[in-house]
């Protein structure tokens, strides 16, 4: 092979005839087009008409829609997802703040990041079995508490209608927190060390620091944390209903959009479904792309 | 950014106890803080890992301990009698299978856009808008498609399911790392007679094998721990995977296992991925962050 001379510029082909690019795309293009488009398509068309499992029917208009939204379950499981929207903010700072310990240097800092990442590796069909467990009212956790605060301390974790959302948030708080602290670490290692060490001659506390140098050179990275987890909220959540609660307790007190969509799919409202379907799909595509244009890091 | 620089953070970085310019002073609340979150982290684990060794007829809700006699029957039983073994084996081919079609299928397709100039900008970001499609609104118009074609309950429809949601991200990693290589290496391929063809398969791709074995490791993974696909269109007995079959014998389900025997298939649902971490940290790491940070 000659040696490579020139200059190495990342990026430009710019001598590559557009037809040698073509050829590519058909494999993964035709599995894109099945998958996603196809489906999104019918969605679309399906939720104007009246719609069931077997035979399309006529166009309705925005009927599905106004059914969908004046179902009392899409209020409830509007309202959990808002509240699962609480995990963005509180496992990013919490993240942060951690991340800030670490990037500092603490001994076993890698250790303790290890430990913290855990969580993430196993799929939520597992942890929220356990958790299933660990919060039951009758769990170890409740027995815990009864063992230090005496009989009638324990918790309705996942048996409070009030309450149980909540506790599906803790577990989705719990799971991401060392993904969190992963990303940032990787972003805050590939900062140079100079403008710490300016920030410490120019006298600022470690706080100061972080805070005002090392945190907004990383803006990028926590716009991208907030866009995920408002894509997990709303897009990725359904397993922990699923397995934790089942949508319950009450029967539909953790129901989220996501769970709601499942069960009219599969009772075969479809016109209904479609219609929340694609208010979903808008809703997280949109929130998914809140990042603003001008980032550049 | 090229991909590599992210992690060699152990060796061209100060070391981390001598963050530059300001004095190491013990920092307590900082180890309490973290002390704190990795206990969090670990001690449902540890509960699992205690709770699975511990022999049914010992077995108490309160008891933190590690048992004095531990002992491998409940993964025994849950491997042969649950059908806990059958599930590891369907999680193993689903994970494989959709992780090394994703791989190949993205591996051409990220090639292919890492060539284009223009508008790669609103690719990535029709990529990135394919990622937070809900899965759940796809299910039903792809479960009337696999029923037409008959491969429902059959690891043919799961796994092609399971490839276009894995996608995206496949393709959005890799046509970063593409899009790295020298592009004077597939000039002087092409001067020296290759096709283009030929310069994926004999340049491209030897050059990317620490990204390919990322995407392939990362889509594995990701498939290993889906529930939704494998739950609507593998749901029998015969094919259901351990996320599946976790999901039907949670506490609270009817059916559900005694508490030490169900800890046991939790365990051989986590355990394997716990040890792919020891052993892959970097490149699932890498695989993890890259996509992110670029």
């Amino acid at each position: 092979m000659p040696r490579v001379t020139g200059d190495l510029r990342l990026g430009g082909r710019s001598r590559v005839p557009a037809s040698a690019s073509l050829i590519w795309f058909p494999p993964a293009g035709i599995v894109l087009i099945l998958i996603f488009l196809f489906p999104i398509t019918q969605l679309v068309v399906s939720s104007f008409r009246q719609t069931s499992l077997l035979k399309s029917g006529e166009f309705v208009g925005t009927q599905n829609y106004q059914n969908a939204f004046s179902d009392p379950l899409f209020q409830i499981a509007l309202k959990n997802n808002l509240i699962l929207l609480s995990t963005v903010p509180i496992s990013i700072i919490t993240a942060l703040m951690l991340t800030s310990f670490v990037y500092r240097g603490v001994l076993f800092g890698g250790i303790y990041e290890s430990l913290i990442f855990l969580p993430f590796l196993p799929s939520v069909a597992p942890v929220g079995a356990i958790f299933a467990y660990l919060l039951s009212y009758y769990g170890p956790i409740n027995a815990g508490l009864e063992e230090v605060g005496g009989s009638g301390s324990a918790i309705e974790f996942l048996t409070s209608p009030n309450l149980a959302i909540w506790s599906i948030a803790g577990v989705i708080v719990w799971k991401r927190i060392g993904f969190l602290m992963l990303l940032f670490m990787a972003r805050l290692q590939s900062l140079p060390n100079e403008i710490i060490e300016a920030a410490a001659i120019d006298g600022a506390n470690w706080r100061q620091t972080f805070l005002r140098v090392v945190l907004p050179q990383a803006r990028g990275t926590i716009w991208f944390a907030i866009t995920l987890g408002i894509i997990e909220v709303f897009s990725w959540s359904f397993a922990y209903v699923y397995v934790m609660t089942s949508g319950g307790p009450e029967g539909t007190a953790t129901y989220i959009l996501e769970f709601l969509l499942y069960r009219l799919q599969f009772n075969g409202q479809v016109g209904e479904a479609s219609a929340l379907a694609v208010v979903l799909v808008v809703l997280a595509v949109s929130l998914g792309r809140l990042r603003p244009r001008t980032e550049a890091d | 950014m090229p991909p590599t620089d992210l992690f060699s953070r152990r060796t061209d970085v100060a070391p981390r106890a001598s963050r530059s310019g300001f004095a190491q002073r013990k920092h307590p609340l900082s180890h309490i803080m973290l002390m704190f979150f990795a206990f969090v982290s670990v001690v449902p684990f540890y509960l699992m890992v205690a709770t699975s060794l511990r022999p049914e007829s010992t077995f108490q809700i309160a008891d933190f301990g590690f048992p004095s006699s531990p002992t491998l029957r409940n993964y025994q039983f849950a491997w042969n009698e649950l059908g806990f073994g059958t599930m590891a084996m369907n999680s193993l081919i689903f994970a494989m299978s959709s992780g090394l079609v994703t791989t190949s299928l993205g591996a051409a397709a990220a090639f292919g856009l890492s060539r284009i100039k223009r508008n790669a900008n609103s690719v990535s970001a029709v990529l990135l808008g394919l990622m937070a499609v809900p899965p759940i609104i796809l299910i039903v118009p792809l479960f009337m498609i696999a029923v037409r074609a008959s491969v429902v309950d059959t690891y043919y429809g799961a796994i092609i399911v399971e490839v276009g949601l894995l996608l995206p991200f496949a393709i959005y990693l890799l046509e970063g790392f593409f899009r790295t290589q020298p592009r004077e290496l597939f000039e002087a391929a092409r001067m020296d007679g290759a096709n283009p063809l030929q310069e994926f398969t004999r340049v491209a791709l030897p050059l990317a094998k620490p990204a390919l074995g990322t995407t392939l490791l990362i889509s594995s993974v990701f498939a290993w721990n889906d529930l939704l696909i494998p739950l609507v269109f593998m749901p029998s007995l015969e094919h259901q995977t351990l996320t599946v079959g976790l999901a039907n014998l949670a506490p609270g389900r009817t059916g559900s296992p005694p508490i030490p025997l169900l800890m046991a298939g939790i365990a051989i649902s986590v355990l394997p991925l716990m040890v792919l971490y020891l052993f892959a940290r970097r490149s699932l790491v890498r695989g993890l962050v890259d996509g992110a940070i670029k």
